[in-house]
């Protein structure tokens, strides 16, 4: 019984012996070609070059931080501006200059 | 076209030598994914990525190894890539069931029949190949070049990048397993 088991999984094992390549189905080459075309074009259709998310959100973290940047430095450049802007409206009260009429 | 030229062909983006590339080499990658993914719409697919691959990556083939040897390796990696690919949707498969949004009827398994095997083997082959895919990558492939491609050891020692002692001891270590995995079959008849 139990060599009988073993004989029918030697026979199992041995079942690929002597087996024939499978060929590729016909037509192929022309699939293969079809479906490359359409592959590349898309690639090339692609505007924006970064595919990993990892990637895209890294990049979008940085233009973040970047404009964050910009803008407080912005802010931070404003105070001054209005402080000149506060002692010119001041000259100009003092000597009658802002609101004089023309006539 | 010699092999080297044909690669230097095939580095200069040449069209004729990509179709000469294909025409040459198509049963070989197909025959190899088929022997792993054990379907022939998904063999097709996958046969094709591959000389996608070639195509995009011939620039990285230093001629080391001989081109076929190159491809063998690519249809291999793209082939258990598949079949990784294929265990977590089935994972994933059985676990929506579980919850009870599956449809048990997806997970069907079907035999697979090799068209290059004679009528006779049929379905002790269909039984091998199921068995075969409980080995791990490694003695799966080693077995599968050895027995459905007919390869040396010599040849596998090359594609697999491993000494021919390393390949014996595969195969020893594929042939226990796989008696493991039909006795447990016969268990169960």
């Amino acid at each position: 019984m139990n060599n009988n088991k073993q004989q029918q999984a030697e026979e199992i094992l041995n079942s690929l012996n002597g087996m024939q390549q499978a060929e590729a189905p016909a037509f192929f080459a022309t699939r293969l070609r079809a479906r490359m075309e359409r592959e590349l074009l898309q690639e090339q259709k692609q505007w924006f070059p970064v595919k990993r998310p990892v990637l895209l959100i890294t990049v979008l973290s940085l233009f973040l931080i970047v404009n964050l940047f910009v803008l407080k430095q912005q802010h931070g450049n404003t105070a001054p501006a209005k402080q000149a802007a506060a002692s010119l409206q001041g000259f100009a009260s003092e000597y009658g200059l802002g609101n004089s009429p023309a006539y | 076209m010699n092999e080297e030229a044909l690669i230097g062909e095939l580095r200069q983006g040449s069209a004729m030598a990509f179709t000469q590339l294909v025409e040459a080499y198509q049963h070989m990658v197909h025959n190899v994914v088929l022997n792993i993914v054990n379907h022939a719409q998904e063999a097709e697919d996958v046969a094709q990525e591959v000389f996608i691959q070639v195509y995009q990556q011939v620039h990285h083939f230093r001629g080391e190894a001989k081109l076929s040897t190159w491809l063998y390796r690519i249809a291999i990696t793209k082939a258990l890539e598949c079949e990784r690919k294929k265990k977590a949707k089935k994972r994933f498969h059985t676990l929506k069931t579980l919850i009870g949004i599956g449809d048990d009827n997806d997970d069907l398994a079907i035999d697979f029949h090799h068209p290059g095997i004679q009528l006779d083997n049929k379905e002790k082959a269909a039984t091998l190949f199921k068995a075969m895919k409980q080995l791990p990558d490694n003695q799966r492939t080693a077995f599968m070049l050895i027995k459905a491609e007919g390869l040396s050891y010599e040849e596998v020692s090359g594609i697999m990048s491993i000494t021919v002692k390393a390949v014996e001891a595969l195969m020893h270590r594929a042939k226990e397993n796989l008696r493991k995995t039909l006795s447990v079959y016969y268990k169960n008849d």
